[in-house]
């Protein structure tokens, strides 16, 4: 063992053996938990799916008709690895290892070698077994045999260790490359969608026919690519000893403070640390005078070219989750029996947590101006001139975005596919999460002090950390409960849009409630002027 | 335009705890009023109290003959306050959310941009005008605050150590703009700990620490 590498050891063995740190019994007793979790709950979970899938069901959603979408997925997985890893890659070292050894001599592909690998094998670890048990169930329900289900197992762990690859290319790549690579990711992901056999062009396509069954070659080419993934991390370092040492200060501060932050409850605080920072466009252009409504829709606007990646992230999000939610609406209203119920759950879910993220940056008014209301009267408008000022740009947006993605599924998925009321469908939808994000938006900013009590349940539980869990993500719950409750009860039409609009009322009038503002108080420029 | 302030025996408790003790005092515009006691006497929950956003546990506080009311229209349009962090947008130059302010108000808007570069200069920092909160230093970031609520009209002004992260020099251009304010015709009471700011004020409001229950 050299010099470097000894120092190495005795500071890494310093910061183990520090107070508090992990020790070895924890780390079996997560193991030990994870495989108990996985023995006693996912397996039989499992289980109990494949015998619920019926056979018709499964094999369609495995046939060669779902190629194009899986080639989609799979590159949009792809790109969302690849800027996941900007925001934090997985050459990540605590603050504290940060600065003692990326300030040393020691050479810095030795210093984040092992804890990149680490990061990497642990997302393919992560991806391999959330796809494992969806293949379980599948090969339960007769899909395919045990053979295949290895293979496919197998591929997952490849697949994540590109995915993991994607990421470090992510956080270590400069801005203009990164759209380059980005650009060429999606490129591959419409090639597979819209052109017959355009599958064939990219290891996205090559992982879809492995899942389809349409091409056993593909599924060595893939393997081959995966593996050569996997050496490329290992044998090709330099890419790491070149890593920006900034770059890496920078993520672990940002991770470690957010930490903190989410740990005493301030998720403002926590996620406004991942948040692009505005850039200097349009001087001048965010302030006039006029209507309320159409001046702070000029402000939101200027907002949203200034933050591009925020924007971006919307204008991603939002269309997908609406046509997650379109591609599902076939089957709303199914009974308990039905086996579509299986994908409709999970995609309605999904796609209504894609709609919530992706109109984060639409809002940023909305908790500005929780803040105007939050602090000392800074401005002479009345509370609801404040609202009318930010209402246009998030509602605009959601609206026009959602319909973007539905409708892209409608056209799609041809004549015999989901038909245009899933349109309505996905926009009735989008105002549910939308509402509902208003709601938490006007949520105060720190955890209330009655909530950091303790809750003990007869056993001897201490339940306040869900309280605080429940608090932290009411948005989030309240949209998924509302489009969850669309996917599976029974509705007609007529009731579903009722209580859908009453869902929407509820959470705006809640939500205004929690701001303490009076909304038809008068501006104090009235008597000012 | 507020004329009057006057407090009677106010005193403040919060769950058994003496925040702020007996404090009687009248203040009449125009003025500078310093707000002076060590660390832990209730400089801020008076400060609070008068802004609207804490209430009295006992005595009371009039402003104009009102109870201090922030919600209500007129006390909004007439008390101005900086106790805690003003609300920032993360998205708009300091010159826009200072134009934004004086529009909220009534200007149009070159009159407004007018202003917030007029204000600027004050503060001797023009050249900050374009950039965004979070490309500030602590005192440029304490300056800013201290323009955004000098740049909203107002009869009667409550600032908790305006003085905060800055250097002597800004502490003297504070100092003449809150002057400037007295001269015409506002009110201002400030918490300070610097003597130089007491020196100038016509009027000290001195608060000392609670004494502990025997």
């Amino acid at each position: 063992m050299n010099a470097e590498s000894q120092r190495l050891k005795v500071a890494r063995s310093v910061y183990l053996g520090r107070e508090g740190a992990p020790t070895a019994g924890d780390r079996w007793f997560s193991l030990y938990l994870i495989a108990f979790v996985t023995g006693f709950y996912i397996v039989p979970l499992a289980y109990v799916i494949g015998d619920f899938l019926d056979e018709g069901f499964a094999f369609g959603i495995t046939s060669g008709g779902s190629l194009p979408f899986a080639t989609a997925g799979l590159a949009l997985l792809g790109l969302g690895a690849l800027w996941g890893g900007r925001l934090q890659g997985p050459a990540f070292l605590t603050p504290f290892l940060a600065h003692t050894l990326l300030a040393t001599g020691i050479s810095r592909r030795r210093v984040l070698v092992r804890p990149t690998i680490s990061a990497v094998t642990g997302a393919a670890l992560v991806v391999c077994a959330v796809a494992a048990v969806g293949l379980f169930a599948l090969t339960h329900a007769g899909v395919w045999g045990w053979e295949r289900f290895w293979l496919l197992v197998l591929a997952a762990l490849l697949g994540g260790l590109h995915l993991g690859l994607l990421a470090f290319l992510g956080q270590r790549l400069g801005t203009g490359w990164l759209v380059v690579v980005s650009a060429v990711i999606l490129f591959f992901g419409a090639l597979g969608l819209l052109v017959p056999a355009g599958f064939a062009a990219s290891p996205f396509g090559w992982a879809a026919a492995l899942w389809t069954g349409e091409s056993s070659w593909l599924a060595a080419a893939l393997a081959l690519t995966a593996a050569a993934g996997l050496v490329l991390l290992v044998a090709e370092p330099s890419a790491l000893g070149r890593l920006p040492a900034a770059r890496v200060l920078r993520q672990s501060r940002r991770f470690s403070d957010a930490r903190l932050f989410s740990s005493t409850g301030n998720i403002n605080d926590a996620v406004e640390l991942f948040r692009a920072r505005p850039s200097h466009r349009l001087h001048r252009r965010a302030v006039t005078t006029g209507p309320a409504l159409l001046s702070g829709l000029r402000q939101d606007l200027v907002g949203a070219v200034r933050s591009p990646v925020s924007t971006l992230s919307a204008v991603v999000l939002v269309p997908s989750g609406a046509a997650l939610l379109a591609a599902i609406s076939p089957a709303i209203s199914a009974s308990f029996a039905d086996s579509r119920l299986l994908v409709s759950v999970p995609g309605g879910l999904l796609g209504a947590l894609l709609l919530f993220f992706g109109t984060g940056s639409l809002t940023e008014g909305w908790r500005q101006m929780k803040n105007e209301f939050d602090a000392a009267a800074l401005f002479g408008w009345s509370a609801s001139a404040a609202f009318a000022r930010r209402l246009l740009w998030p509602v605009l947006g959601t609206a026009v975005l959602s319909v973007l993605g539905a409708v892209a599924v409608v056209v799609l998925s041809g004549p015999e596919g989901v038909g245009w009321k899933s349109v309505g469908w996905s926009l009735s939808l989008a105002a549910v999460v939308l509402a509902a994000r208003f709601f938490q938006s006007m949520r105060n900013r720190d955890v209330p002090v009655e909530f950091l009590a303790p809750t003990v349940i007869p056993g001897g539980m201490d339940l306040s950390a869900v309280k605080i869990l429940v608090w932290l993500g009411d948005g989030i719950i309240l949209a998924m409960t509302g489009v969850l409750a669309a996917v599976v009860l029974p509705w007609e039409l007529a009731p579903l849009m009722a209580v859908l609009g009453a869902l929407v009322m509820i959470a705006l009038v809640w939500g205004w409630a929690r701001t303490g503002q009076r909304f038809f108080a008068r501006s104090p420029r009235i008597r000012h002027g | 335009m507020t004329s009057t302030v006057e407090c009677r025996r106010l005193a403040v408790s919060l769950n058994g705890s003496l925040l702020l003790p007996e404090t009687t005092f009248t203040a009449t515009a125009p003025g500078l009023i310093a707000l002076t006691g060590s660390n832990g006497t209730g400089k801020t929950t008076l400060l609070k109290t008068l802004a609207g956003r804490q209430l009295p546990s006992a005595g009371e506080c009039l402003i104009d003959g009102e109870a201090p009311y922030e919600f209500a229209p007129a006390f909004r349009a007439s008390v101005a306050s900086l106790i805690d962090t003003p609300p920032m947008a993360r998205d708009m130059t300091l010159l826009e959310q200072l134009a934004l302010v004086q529009v909220s108000w009534g200007s149009d808007e070159g009159t407004a941009f007018r202003a917030a570069e007029d204000l600027l200069n004050q503060l001797t920092i023009p050249e900050l005008g374009e950039r965004f909160p979070y490309e500030l230093s602590a005192g440029q970031l304490q300056l800013f605050a201290v323009a955004l609520t000098l740049s909203r009209p107002f009869g009667f002004l409550l600032l908790d150590e305006p003085e905060r992260h800055l250097d002597t020099d800004r502490v003297q251009v504070l100092l003449g703009l809150l002057e400037s304010r007295v001269q015409s015709g506002a009110l201002v009471i400030t918490a300070t700990h610097r003597a130089e700011i007491v020196e100038r004020a016509e009027q000290t409001i001195h608060l000392e620490r609670p004494s502990e229950p025997e």
